[in-house]
């Protein structure tokens, strides 16, 4: 079981609202994605599911289970990165099976496979500060998925890679994602983004943060993400949810909702 | 490190060149200075090079010198070893920062020049007053400079440890150590120079023994190349030992050149 549910779930810094009484359920090995306007608390909630904030009431649970922290099962890659600068490629991958009781040779071994699957072969040696945005990311993922973990949390994970690269790393995403199937919940404010890798599209409106629809994403798996962009059903999508966070910038009364997520 | 001067893609010739010529500049000042001043109050640098040969050879040099390695190796060793420590748990324990942070300023910013009479008084004028003040010396910017290392890591990456559900003796391998290493290192490096500054005080103080002493012995004979001797030593030793240890923080720690 990986079904995550979020009940109730309200979010305040002191008098500031980020949400109030957030309602998602998301399915086993279902890909999900929080699409909404900077300030929405997507990435907020996010964390509350990680374990890494904690909701000002309602509960979060993983499984069945109420959780408050970070859960053994389920991991968190970070928009920005976050690769220990003195490891090396294959010893971040490593990282966390290092964590999970293995020696260093073991990790690395066992981390083998993932930094294949990234497509960093023959890089195990080299340092992040010696890779580019986008395959540090790849090194971000490769962690993550090394502890083969049954949720995986993405925060905006290519938010902070060119046009090309995100692209890119959209269609490796899918194609891991399809091998080795589990449970996703991707935040971005990308609509393409969203459309192309998901089964549900959540799209979230700001001040207060909350889920205004709950899209249902048609395309078959595998998918082909340059088909996919060229479909007419892509365009009425993009339409609908392009409309729907339009309303919201042209909404009087919103502007100045929470910054800085 | 900011006061690390980047090269801005000159050549190591060029670099080497600068220093050699700004070297030679400040010889020829020490020169023009000895010179219009006469040898009474400064002596020329090759006067300051013979006397110390001599001074080498006649066995005066090392019969001082050896008490005041031995205080130096003690006093610093012993510095470092609880300073490091101490350091890096400050930086960790927000109680520990809390309740040790008063002292330490306070001790910091006192002159311990000014205590060392006292301690003398009250230790005794011996070996073991004057390892007190070279440890004095060394442990404060050892701990300061730790604690700031470790307070001072990527708050992100220790959220990632968290979200790995990382326990703290690892957090302490994979995260606090490496990240706090160039501040370790930065710490010794002043620790160090500030014990050779310890070690000739407490000689001066203390007396009758050690390289400090040796400086003014030579000093009252009105020798004045003598006297600069081992002040020369002491400067090329303090110059050594913080390039060693700046060539040991980049050999060590790779990524933070990469990010300079």
């Amino acid at each position: 079981m990986s079904n995550v549910n979020i009940k109730n779930v309200t979010k305040h810094y002191g008098a500031l609202s980020v949400f109030d009484e957030i309602n998602l359920s998301v399915e086993d090995n279902e890909f999900v994605s929080v699409l909404g306007p900077s300030g929405c608390g997507k990435t907020t909630l996010l964390r509350i599911v990680a374990g890494l904030e904690q909701a000002t009431s309602g509960v979060v649970t993983v499984a069945g289970e109420e959780t408050h922290e970070p859960r053994p099962d389920m991991t968190l890659v970070f928009q920005n990165f976050r690769l220990l600068p003195w490891r090396t490629v294959e010893d971040n991958v490593a990282y966390g099976l290092r964590l999970r009781g293995r020696n260093k040779k073991e990790s690395r071994l066992e981390a083998q496979p993932f930094v294949k699957l990234v497509g960093l072969e023959g890089r195990e040696h080299k340092y992040p500060y010696q890779l580019s945005g986008g395959m540090q990311q790849r090194v971000g993922l490769a962690r993550a998925l090394a502890i083969q973990p049954k949720i995986l949390l993405m925060d905006e994970p290519f938010g902070a890679l060119d046009a090309q690269t995100r692209e890119l790393m959209q269609d490796e995403l899918l194609r891991i994602w399809l091998a080795n199937r589990k449970t996703v919940i991707f935040v971005t404010h990308s609509i393409d983004e969203a459309i192309v890798l998901s089964d549900r599209v959540i799209i979230m409106q700001t001040n207060p943060g909350r889920i205004v629809k709950d899209i249902r994403i048609p395309f078959e798996r595998p998918r082909n993400p340059s088909e996919i962009r060229n479909d007419p059903r892509f365009a009425k999508l993009r339409g609908e949810m392009w409309s729907l966070l339009r309303q919201e910038e042209l909404a009087p009364g919103t502007i100045g909702g929470v910054s800085g997520e | 490190m900011a006061y690390q001067v980047s090269n801005r893609g000159l050549s190591p010739q060029k670099v080497l060149v600068v220093r050699l010529a700004a070297a030679a500049f400040l010889l020829g000042l020490w020169y023009a200075a000895a010179i219009s001043s006469g040898s009474l109050f400064l002596a020329t640098p090759h006067d300051v090079i013979i006397r110390l040969g001599q001074s080498m050879a006649n066995g005066e040099f090392l019969e001082y010198l050896g008490p005041t390695a031995y205080i130096l190796g003690i006093g610093a060793g012993l510095g470092v070893a609880v300073g490091v420590p101490l350091g890096l748990l400050i930086g960790r324990f927000r109680w520990l920062q809390w309740s040790t942070e008063g002292p330490i300023n306070i001790l910091y910013t006192t002159p311990i020049v000014a205590l060392i009479p006292f301690m003398l008084v009250i230790i005794g004028f011996n070996n073991q007053s004057k390892i007190l003040i070279v440890f004095l010396f060394t442990v404060l910017p050892v701990i300061i400079n730790t604690a700031v290392g470790v307070r001072t890591v990527d708050r992100d990456l220790l959220e990632l440890t968290k979200s790995f559900c990382s326990t703290e003796g690892p957090v302490w391998r994979d995260v606090l150590m490496p990240a706090s290493l160039p501040a370790v290192m930065t710490g010794l490096r002043i620790g160090l120079i500030h014990a050779l500054v310890g070690a000739v005080l407490a000689d001066f103080y203390a007396g009758a023994s050690g390289f400090g002493y040796l400086i003014i012995l030579y000093s009252n004979r009105f020798d004045v190349a003598g006297a600069l001797g081992p002040v020369l030593v002491l400067a090329l030793t303090g110059t050594a030992v913080a390039a060693l240890l700046k060539n040991a923080q980049t050999r060590l720690s790779p990524w933070e050149r990469a990010s300079r």
